[in-house]
């Protein structure tokens, strides 16, 4: 079996279903835990059986054997960051139409989680998975999590540093909805330049990257901001920068959309729903 | 190699349009507890009836397949020894040890909305698994650390096992997967507390004229009761979340609730344009009716005696092990 990657808990496989000869994803989660079926797969399963839609990649079947447990997903031919370096540009920029249309799938699969109280909490182009049809569907439900009232034990040491929102990097643990949007607009950025937008090391040099362009926050423009737990008073101080500069090449309905989601204050940040329905998508309405 | 049910069965939702507002109603039809947990009272009763056969006949094998030459077993085929539970015997039982659960998860200080599942699970479970292959009480302790652990509260095997008495990681464990399974993986629980505090809410505002803030709050606490209990009646299979939260404040407060929903669709007549609604006047007589019909079926548990449960626990022990019952007629010939 070819291995198709190696996650943090499970390595995923390519494998053909002999019944009927398609090609599946097999994630084996190894069973070796103390603790029996690792919580991480428990949370994948229920929640990948809760969503059910195109934009969000199918569990077919969960198999049990003496000491791994598989899950079988609909077969992917790669994933975002992927599929940027064999179909971008030079510098691995993809073309107006596949952003456009990547960018509605996207939204689509984020909405289809929202509305059914679900984050997925780690969105980034390695796990945005594309088919030869062109079809984009979200995968690796591993830090999903249901989500409803109370939403404040959340623990802040989630998504991947460079797609993570500006609320969670200070520290807030009773984020929503928003910190999804961010990352959307993370990756709307990089699939037009075929650069990652905000690629931080540390928390730090994190805030520090977004802060430079987004303009440094304080009480006036996003009052509350001082009472997250790592705020500080000293932080350099930037004015916001035009986004329009640092991405030459993007549309100016797309630039629009980006900046409703690169809203440092989560809640002014664009909802997916919104975001479907902004005119950046006129012709797929 | 076990593998789940495939997975054809089940209905793909077709994603809605994107404009289109989704009700919570939409929401839940989509979920797997709707999909595949929720029945009519005729389907539930042929499915507790065919789960039982499906025992029995299991049984039927596991005590054909014992040695003949052992004077014993031919006494139990003759004189038919070892009988399978009945229905309502099966019921009787799981029902004692989801109470068992509720204390156990308790004692593990697990938040209501986890207990809830617990509970869930181990019914769900025995929904589709006799009694006359599995011991309820060894499931109900590993439906009640797989809850835990699916709901975000995981207590750890060493520990959770420790206040067990006669139990080990191993003997807890060992049944998680054939739990998953017969779940059919869909852990995601849909408890009616939420929808509870749902309409507590909207009636602080719907009825503020009506009900005085202390007596609200009253009967809030008394309608969480209410729902409690109802986790033991089979009303979680036959009706939505919010129709038992419903249901139990027009047991405590029908006049309330009546004028409520009086209220309700009054104010729907005039925004809602779904043609149905507006077609069917009726529509608030049949939710008072389905109402009083989950008030009456989540009075239908037992809440079954410990003596009655002892004895019929005995039975399981022999269903399960057959042998049990030989080891025990010998001893007792070799006393007397």
């Amino acid at each position: 079996m070819e291995k198709l990657g190696e996650g943090t808990y499970a390595t995923v496989y390519k494998g053909r279903n002999k019944t009927n000869g398609t090609l599946v994803a097999l994630k084996e989660i190894r069973l070796d835990s103390e603790e029996g079926t690792p919580s991480t797969a428990i949370r994948e399963i229920s929640l990948m059986k809760e969503l059910k839609h195109d934009n969000i990649v199918d569990l077919y079947d969960v198999i049990h054997t003496e000491n791994k447990l598989t899950l079988v997903f609909e077969y992917m031919d790669q994933d975002l960051k992927k599929y940027m370096d064999t179909h971008g540009d030079s510098s691995g920029a993809l073309e107006p139409q596949v952003i456009k249309s990547f960018m509605f799938q996207l939204l689509k699969g984020v909405m289809f989680c929202h509305d059914n109280r679900v984050l997925h909490r780690d969105l980034k182009p390695q796990n945005l998975l594309i088919n030869s049809k062109g079809e984009l569907k979200l995968g690796d439900f591993g830090l999903g999590r249901a989500f409803g009232i109370p939403v404040n034990t959340f623990s802040h040491e989630v998504v991947t540093l460079w797609y993570r929102a500006p609320d969670v990097l200070l520290g807030s643990n009773n984020y929503s909805t928003g910190i999804d949007m961010w990352s959307c607009g993370c990756i709307l950025a990089e699939m037009v330049t075929g650069k990652p937008l905000f690629p931080g090391e540390s928390n730090e040099s994190q805030l520090t990257k977004i802060f430079r362009l987004m303009g440094t926050p304080n009480e006036h423009t996003w009052p509350g901001v001082s009472n997250y737990p790592h705020y500080k008073a000293d932080f350099p101080v930037y004015v916001p920068q035009d986004l329009g500069t640092i991405l030459p090449k993007i549309e100016p309905l797309a630039l629009n959309l980006l900046t409703n989601l690169l809203q440092l204050r989560p809640e002014a940040r664009i909802s997916a729903r919104q975001a479907l329905q902004h005119p950046y998508f006129r012709e797929y309405v | 190699m076990t593998s789940s049910d495939s997975t054809n069965q089940e209905e793909t939702p077709q994603p809605e349009k994107h404009s289109k507002q989704i009700t919570n109603d939409d929401l839940y039809r989509r979920s797997t507890q709707f999909r595949f947990w929720s029945f009519t009272e005729q389907r539930l009763k042929e499915l507790k009836r065919s789960t039982n056969e499906k025992g029995s006949a299991n049984l039927k094998e596991r005590l054909s397949q014992l040695d003949p030459s052992i004077p014993e077993v031919s006494e139990i085929w003759e004189k038919d020894l070892v009988k399978p539970l009945t229905v309502e015997e099966e019921v009787k039982i799981v029902e004692y040890y989801a109470r068992k659960a509720q204390g156990l998860a308790n004692y593990f200080k697990l938040p209501t909305q986890s207990r809830a599942t617990a509970i869930s699970f181990f019914r769900k479970f025995f929904l589709v698994n006799s009694c006359i292959q599995f011991h309820p009480q060894y499931l109900m302790y590993t439906c009640l650390f797989l809850a835990a652990k699916s709901d975000n509260h995981f207590i750890g095997i060493k520990e959770f096992s420790k206040a067990i008495p006669k139990t080990t990681p191993e003997s807890i464990l060992q049944y998680e997967f054939q739990i998953l399974q017969s779940l059919k993986f869909a852990l995601l629980c849909h408890h009616p507390y939420k929808p509870l505090y749902g309409f507590f809410l909207d009636f602080q505002v719907e009825m503020k004229n009506e009900i005085q803030s202390d007596k609200l709050a009253e009967l809030y606490d008394h309608a969480r009761d209410k729902v409690s209990e109802a986790l033991f009646s089979d009303v979680s299979f036959l009706f939505t979340p919010s129709q038992i939260a419903l249901a139990a404040y027009y047991e405590l407060n029908p006049e309330l609730v009546t004028s409520y929903l009086s209220k309700k669709f009054s104010q729907l007549s005039t925004i809602n344009e779904d043609e149905q609604l507006k077609s069917s006047p009726n529509i608030q007589t049949k939710l008072v009716d389905n109402l009083k019909h989950c008030i009456e079926l989540s009075h239908a548990s037992f809440d079954p005696a410990i003596e009655e449960v002892t004895q019929i626990s005995r039975k399981v022990h022999y269903c399960i092990d057959p042998m049990k019952l030989v080891k025990k007629m010998q001893k007792q010939k070799s006393m007397s």
